[in-house]
């Protein structure tokens, strides 16, 4: 048995010998090539540069960049790598294959969610031009419009239009409707996304709508508990110690569930914060909600 | 006909011992099972990802085996000298590059039967049934692609009726890649007439191909197919007959 082994002797001590300069090589080649990274896509070719190939080539070449764009998204380190990449992945995807409606409703959805809300526009406008008839691309922007910019009036043009395309919910008309004879209040935000979070259809969007979901219902509890403290300031002539001062003399039934898992606060100007995401759009002008002045921190590529 | 169909036996027996071609046929077959699984790197719409994926892979091993077995069959006899003692016999080298494509075209199709299958199977699995028959395009993006595998190895078989081997599988491989691109190079070429035949000599493989079809569940008109279907046939026929003008010129010597 031992004769029969002796042959491999010489290259199997070779193996137990090399292997662990291997490993180490190995684990040096891979962190040279980022493998330790977030997952990124480190070139996007333009669309138009593609263009010559036959359309049959450039379906799969758009289907193999969406599989990447879903791999990006779904990185779940993406704060720190940041999302640079994801417009001109989604335009492309979408250059390539203009059918591809579902690629122009995830980007649009999670570049809103990423607080894009211009690339968000781009590529949701480029699906109405170019892409299949959905009605909630026009829905989509609508939100943007309404949730980012506080600019209703267009708000309502784009859900308008969204109410019109065939097989849009029978609430678009209404919520449309609603938005142009209102002036708008945080309520209307949270059944505008209460409204999307039903329509989603998969785990990635309805995942997004949830946090733009929580981001409605904060706006509306600053809303209510602004309020709440502006009485209580008026009546008392102080600024309240805590909410639950503002709860105690009857005005706030409740303080609300802070929809991020922290708490509400009071500082010493008597202003409301949250524990967990202090987030507000503060309207410019009555009726009115400025471009939010907030730069979402976890955004920056140095941020954790 | 019983030279030519002699012939054909012959090259389809050839063909399923080589090893290469063998090979690549059961890595097409593994990478269309394999999609079911890459499909799940996706959200939403698995489906357009195992369509494309798997007639992409039907594809591409499709024509590397069209393009190494049909360049190799004329060429690779005269570089062997195998060929003379049938020529040597009644059998015309028309009817030997006849039957040589014959060979190659059965061989071709019975790759292509076995990842067609390949394919159902994985779309059955994934849509519980075999209703898709019925409701995608995916016989006439299979007859499409067996158009496609016929042009290639006819112009394989052209290239290999008067070079090298290696230089009729470079020649092939660069024509069938040049017949995705020429759709739109036509309509560029549109001013200069030279590049415009150029355009139309170039099979149009992209005319061929119902992958977009199959994965938008488009219905493809019979008389759009049948158009393909004869563009395809003639211009494998003219690619076969120059190659046998060719042969019959050349001096084996």
């Amino acid at each position: 048995m031992l004769r029969r082994l002796r042959p491999a002797l010489a290259p199997l001590l070779a193996v137990v010998l090399v292997a662990p300069a291997l490993y180490v090589t190995t684990r040096r080649v891979l962190a040279g090539m980022g493998a330790d990274k977030p997952f990124d896509v480190r070139y996007v070719p333009t669309g138009g540069a593609l263009r010559v190939l036959s359309e049959d080539l450039q379906l799969t070449i758009a289907n193999y960049y969406w599989l990447q764009t879903v791999q990006y998204i779904g990185e779940t380190r993406g704060n720190q790598r940041g999302w640079d990449r994801l417009f001109p992945l989604v335009d492309l995807v979408t250059d390539l294959d203009p059918r591809h409606g579902y690629a122009f409703q995830t980007g649009g959805i999670m570049l809103s969610t990423l607080q894009r809300p211009d690339e968000s526009d781009r590529i949701l406008k480029k699906g109405i031009e170019r892409g299949p008839r959905w009605w909630t691309f026009p829905f989509y922007i609508a939100f943007n419009d309404y949730f980012f910019r506080g600019d209703y009036e267009s708000a309502a043009r784009w859900a308008e239009l969204a109410a019109r395309t065939p097989g849009a919910s029978t609430n678009i008309s209404h919520l449309a409707l609603s938005m142009k004879v209102k002036s708008g209040s945080p309520d209307d935000a949270v059944r505008f996304v209460g409204e999307m979070l039903a329509t989603a259809k998969d785990d990635a969007t309805r995942a997004a709508l949830e946090e733009q979901y929580k981001l409605a219902l904060l706006q509306r509890d600053f809303g209510r508990l602004d309020a709440a403290v502006a009485t209580f300031k008026a009546r008392a002539g102080r600024p309240p110690r805590s909410l639950e001062e503002v709860r105690g003399v009857g005005l706030l039934a409740a303080i609300p569930e802070e929809p991020f898992g922290g708490h509400y606060l009071l500082d010493a100007e008597g202003v409301v914060h949250s524990s967990a995401r202090d987030q507000r759009f503060k309207p410019a002008e009555p009726g009115r909600l400025q471009a939010p002045a907030w730069a979402p921190p976890q955004l920056t590529k140095d941020s954790k | 006909v019983n030279a030519i169909s002699a012939i054909a036996w012959v090259t389809f027996r050839e063909s399923l011992r080589q090893k290469l071609a063998v090979n690549l046929l059961v890595f097409s077959v593994l990478l269309i099972l394999g999609t079911l699984t890459v499909s799940e790197l996706t959200f939403g719409e698995q489906y357009r990802i195992i369509a494309d994926l798997a007639l992409t892979a039907a594809q591409l091993f499709g024509t590397l085996i069209a393009v190494f077995i049909g360049a190799a069959l004329v060429a690779g006899d005269v570089q062997r000298r195998t060929l003379y003692p049938v020529i040597s016999k009644a059998v015309s080298r028309t009817q030997y590059v006849t039957g040589r494509y014959a060979g190659l075209l059965v061989t071709l199709l019975s790759n292509l039967l076995v990842m067609a299958i390949a394919t159902v199977l994985i779309l059955a699995v994934y849509q519980g049934g075999l209703a898709f028959l019925y409701t995608t395009p995916l016989i006439a993006a299979l007859l499409g692609l067996a158009a496609q595998l016929a042009v290639v190895g006819a112009v394989a078989i052209f290239f290999s009726s008067f070079t090298n081997t290696t230089l009729a599988a470079i020649f092939t491989l660069s024509v069938a890649l040049a017949g995705h691109f020429n759709r739109d190079l036509i309509q560029f070429w549109r001013d200069n007439a030279i590049l415009r035949v150029v355009g139309f000599v170039l099979p149009n493989l992209g005319a061929l191909d119902y992958k977009v079809a199959l994965v938008y569940r488009d219905a493809v008109p019979a008389a759009q197919l049948g158009w393909s279907l004869a563009y395809a046939a003639l211009y494998a026929t003219v690619a076969l007959s120059l190659a046998a003008a060719i042969f019959a010129r050349r001096d084996l010597r």
